[in-house]
């Protein structure tokens, strides 16, 4: 099998090199292993995609014709996002148990690197999604947007929550038996802090008025990111290892 | 994972979670630099910054209020009020910082911090 | 984990007078919150009022409990023992108990005062945020099948969530204006003498009364995983 051969190569590139630079080509590894699977059968991306777009066009039905105000369309937009990442993100760690190469991986590298490889992995498939679907959604809902850099850096720190929390959540649920749906109620509790930043932070982005201002906004998330990788980083090998 | 490491972690977090709060104590108590902006945001939490008025400032004593009046960026000038031991470089600072809220006019402040002056030139 | 006796005397579990006591003392709570109470001023329905000495001390203790659910979620990840792992959960399963009754109750007080059972206000938004988490983490519970796992993933997930509550259950509140009052409990003038004492007797047993159940079904836990250990021995 492909993907063995595959895998195994990088067991001899993982475990020749020590320290500090092993660490980093480990997680580099995992990352370009995750990478070079989705690009061949493009399951998941294809289904954050089909989900993203399709609640887009949904949404955009019979609001975006009304030009709503910034903070509906910014919430709708990070809702549209959060749902999309809660039906793609679980695969990368719930196909690693399903097609049994989770225990190669355990042997091959350190679970450190192992989930910085994963959450590097998840961050790029966010961001993918949002570059398909943040335009399509502006256009579609007919929102301005008047702090173009504010926009982009909240979509950048709320796109790094979202993905910490969820693949956190994700290795968790991959021991479980009911995948789905554990993993949409297990990543709320955690990301609820992260996506009502990011909501506010995308209302002021979009012109309207919040509470909190848009540096506090940006703060709050880099903090909360903060706090979610570095316990995640402290518990991951409870989650990961038997 | 060693101990220390978890240690380290652990006061990485506390480190995340103290700077959030600090974020939080900002966001209610907005700053604010000019007479006009105070007043909209009336009988809310704010920091009024504004320069020390000199020649109209009233201690008195026996009660320790503080009376004194900030000219902001505009120009436009406040009274305020502080309750409490005057600060000892009060007469010297140049710019001061009052943390309070805008009631009735004036500023009723529950803090007072004072900037010292920015250039030391000799006596 | 030690010699269990098959036979366990509640008394093992809290000792017969202080059992006589909580139920007193509870009692005498529920009887002074309707008869020894006056009821409030100020309030739409003056007599609403007497919800808060119920509907705190339940808040309180839910909060309590999650925090020494995720105590014990700590030490079982530092040690590994079983038994702090049945403590965790067992604690947490009171605090949802509890969370249920607070959020009940609030609802409730909020209909007779303001109209509406429910104002998105930041202290209901914390209870409602703990309701989730334990309702996820016993979704977490319940699909892990190997014990060992599941007590670990569960442990990692009671403590990640538990990171991220005190910013409801503290920041939040502080943060956003809402109904809830803020300085009743700890201003000289908050509370009259009638309250004050209904509503410490209620912290106070309420409290006794979760410690006396929390021992109570982590001991049903340990018989039952005797119980099971000595099947498949046999």
């Amino acid at each position: 099998m492909s993907v063995v051969h595959r895998a195994s190569a990088s067991r001899e590139q993982i475990t020749s090199r020590s320290g500090l630079i092993g660490y980093i080509s480990a997680v580099i590894a995992v990352l370009v292993k995750d990478s070079r699977c989705e690009l061949r059968s493009k399951q998941s991306i294809s289904a954050v995609l089909l989900f993203a777009v399709t609640s887009t066009v949904a949404v955009s039905f019979t609001l975006g014709a009304q030009g709503q105000s910034s903070a509906i369309a910014s919430t709708l937009l990070w809702v549209v996002i959060y749902f999309s990442a809660m039906a793609g993100l679980s695969r990368s760690f719930v196909h690693e148990v399903e097609t049994y190469t989770a225990p190669l991986l355990k042997l091959a590298a350190k679970p450190n690197s192992v989930y910085l490889g994963k959450l590097a992995f998840n961050f790029l498939t966010l961001i993918a999604l949002d570059i398909v679907t943040v335009p399509l959604f502006i256009i579609l809902m007919g929102c301005g947007i008047s702090k173009p850099g504010l926009f982009i850096a909240l979509l950048l720190l709320g796109s790094l929550a979202l993905s910490a929390g969820a693949t956190m959540a994700a290795a968790m649920v991959s021991r479980a038996s009911s995948k789905g749906a554990l993993f949409a109620a297990i990543s709320f509790p955690l990301l609820v802090p992260a996506l009502g930043l990011a909501i506010s932070g995308t209302n002021i982005a979009m012109g309207g008025d919040a509470v909190l201002t848009a540096a506090n906004c940006l703060h709050l998330l880099a903090y909360y990111c903060g706090v979610v990788i570095t316990a995640s980083l402290m518990l991951f090998r409870f989650v990961w290892e038997d | 994972m060693s101990k220390w490491m978890y240690m380290f972690g652990a006061m990485l977090i506390a480190g995340f979670a103290v700077l959030g709060v600090m974020e939080m104590q900002s966001a209610t108590t907005p700053y604010v630099t000019t007479v006009a902006k105070a007043r909209a945001l009336a009988d809310k939490p704010i920091q009024f910054k504004g320069a020390i008025v000199r020649g109209k400032t009233s201690y008195d004593d026996s009660s320790h209020e503080l009376l004194f009046t900030l000219r902001d960026d505009k120009g436009e000038t406040i009274r305020a009020r502080y309750n409490g031991i005057k600060p000892g470089n009060f007469d010297t600072a140049d710019v001061a910082v009052v943390r309070g809220t805008y009631r009735d006019g004036e500023l009723s402040a529950n803090q007072l911090l004072l900037k010292c002056p920015s250039k030391y030139k000799g006596q | 984990m030690g010699r269990l006796k098959t036979k366990d005397k509640t008394s093992a579990i809290m000792p017969l007078p202080l059992q006589i006591f909580i139920g007193l003392e509870i009692a005498a709570v529920i009887v002074a919150a309707f008869l020894y109470v006056p009821p409030a001023r100020g309030f739409a329905d003056k007599e609403s009022a007497r919800i808060i000495i119920f509907h705190v001390p339940c808040a309180m203790i839910a909060t309590l409990a999650y925090a020494i659910s995720t105590i014990y979620a700590i030490a079982y990840l530092i040690r590994g023992n079983t038994a702090s792992d049945m403590k965790s959960a067992a604690s947490a399963s009171l605090g949802f108990l509890f969370t249920a009754l607070a959020t009940v109750t609030g609802m409730i007080f909020a209909k007779m005062e303001w109209g509406m059972a429910w104002n998105w206000d930041p202290r209901e938004v914390s209870i409602l945020m703990l309701m989730i988490v334990y309702a996820a983490y016993f979704a977490l519970r319940g699909s892990i099948l190997n014990s060992a796992a599941r007590a670990k993933i569960s442990s990692v997930y009671n403590i990640m969530a538990g990171l991220l509550m005190p910013f409801f259950i503290f920041v939040l509140p502080r943060l956003v204006p809402g109904l809830h009052p803020s300085n009743t409990l700890t201003s000289r003038s908050g509370l009259s003498p009638e309250y004050r004492i209904a509503l410490g007797g209620a912290m106070l047993g309420y409290m006794m009364l979760y410690i006396w159940i929390l021992r109570l079904s982590v001991r049903i836990s340990e018989h039952a995983m005797l119980r099971r250990r000595k099947s498949i021995e046999r």
